[in-house]
C-alpha cells in the first residue's frame, strides 16, 4: 500500500533533534546555575528598620544604635556619610573564615566600611573569634536570636550588604565575598546607583 | 514563641501554613519537614503570626517578602511565571495534536482521491449497472 511506504516526513526527523536540543541548552545552564543563591527581595529598597545593641569588648552590650543612623555615626577613617557594607557573620560560621582574611585586607586599606552584623551567635564567643582572627570591622552590631537576619532575609552565613550612602540595598552576596568584591562587583554597584 | 503553645485550631492553621512554604537551607523540605535552625527560628515566627490572628495569606506574604517568591510552593501567576504556568497546558495540547494526526486511518488522513467509499448507494449502483450491461443482448 502506497500510505505506509512513504519516506519519513521532515518534521518527523527534525522535530525529535530539535527537541533534543533546547532540551540539552537548558540542561546545560543549569549545570552552572547554583539553585542555593537566591536574589535579595531587597535590592533597590532601604535597609529595614531596627534598633540594634553593638557588641562592646568590655562589659555587657550597654549602647544601642538604630541601623538607619549608621552612616552617620562617628568614626575615625573619614568614611562617615559614605557607603558602607553589612556583613552577616557568627563564630560557628566556617565560610566566614575564607572571607575573613579579604575583610581584613579591605579595612586596611579603608575602602569602604564595614560594619558587622553577629548572627545568632554567643557573644563571649563573638568577641574570642574577633580577638584571634582580627577584627575588621569598624561597628560590630548583634543579633543573637537571629531576628533581624529574619528581616534581611539572610538564609546562608556569611552574607554581605551593599548599602548606599543613604542606607539602600544596592547588591547581596551569599556566602563568601572573594577578593574581587571591592572592585568588580561593589564599585559597579555604587556607579550604578549614582 | 512556641509551636506547641498554639490551641488545636491555631496548630491545624500552622501545619497548613509550615507546609506550604520551603525551607531555604533544605531546599527539597517544606518548613513543616525541616529541622534547620533557621526553619525552627521561622516556625516560631509563624506561629506568633498565627497568635496575632494574621491570614495564611497575610504570613506567606511576610515570608514571600523577606525571602523572594522562592519560598512559596505555589507562586501567583504573573508575567515572569506565564512560561511555567503554561507550558504544562501547551505540552497537552501538542499531544493531543500529534495523537490525532497520528491515530487518524491513513486513507483519510491522505485524502488519497478516487478511493470509494463502502456505502449502501455504491454498491447498489454497482450492481444495477452490472444487471444492465447483462441484459444487453
Amino acid at each position: 500500500m502506497l500510505g505506509f511506504q512513504k519516506k519519513p516526513r521532515k518534521l518527523h526527523v527534525y522535530a525529535p533533534i530539535v527537541i533534543l536540543l533546547l532540551l540539552g541548552v537548558f540542561l546545560l545552564r543549569g549545570l552552572w546555575l547554583d539553585p542555593k543563591k537566591l536574589p535579595s527581595t531587597l535590592i533597590g529598597k532601604p535597609i529595614p528598620h531596627a534598633t540594634l545593641l553593638v557588641l562592646s569588648f568590655d562589659g555587657p552590650e550597654a549602647s544601642s544604635v538604630n541601623v538607619l543612623d549608621i552612616k552617620a555615626l562617628q568614626n575615625t577613617d573619614g568614611l562617615k556619610g559614605q557607603p558602607w557594607v553589612l556583613n552577616v557573620f557568627a563564630s560557628w560560621c566556617q565560610a566566614c573564615l575564607v572571607e575573613h582574611p579579604y575583610l581584613l585586607e579591605l579595612a586596611r586599606q579603608k575602602k569602604i566600611r564595614l560594619v558587622g552584623l553577629a548572627y545568632k551567635d554567643d557573644l563571649a564567643n563573638t568577641r574570642r573569634w574577633l580577638a584571634q582572627h582580627g577584627n575588621p570591622y569598624n561597628l560590630v552590631l548583634i543579633d543573637p536570636q537571629g531576628q533581624y537576619g529574619i528581616e534581611l532575609g539572610v538564609y546562608g552565613v556569611p552574607e554581605t550588604f551593599l548599602m548606599s550612602a543613604s542606607n539602600t540595598v544596592l547588591h547581596k552576596q551569599v556566602g563568601p565575598v572573594s577578593t574581587g568584591y571591592f572592585d568588580s562587583i561593589a564599585l559597579p554597584a555604587l556607579e550604578a546607583s549614582r | 514563641m512556641n509551636v506547641n503553645e498554639l490551641r488545636p485550631h491555631e496548630k491545624d492553621q500552622y501545619k497548613e501554613v509550615a507546609s506550604e512554604l520551603r525551607c531555604l537551607v533544605c531546599q527539597n523540605q517544606s518548613l513543616a519537614d525541616s529541622h534547620a535552625s533557621l526553619a525552627v527560628d521561622l516556625k516560631q515566627k509563624i506561629a506568633e503570626q498565627i497568635r496575632e490572628g494574621k491570614t495564611n495569606e497575610e504570613i506567606k506574604a511576610f515570608m514571600q517578602e523577606r525571602y523572594g517568591e522562592f519560598v512559596i510552593y505555589k507562586p501567583a501567576y504573573s508575567p515572569e511565571n506565564a512560561v511555567l504556568w503554561l507550558t504544562p497546558f501547551l505540552v497537552v495540547l501538542a499531544g493531543v495534536w500529534l495523537a490525532r494526526r497520528t491515530l487518524k486511518p491513513k486513507h483519510l488522513a491522505s485524502g488519497s482521491p478516487g478511493t470509494p467509499s463502502l456505502d449502501a448507494d455504491w454498491a447498489e449502483s454497482l450492481y444495477q449497472a452490472d444487471q444492465t450491461s447483462n441484459k444487453r443482448p
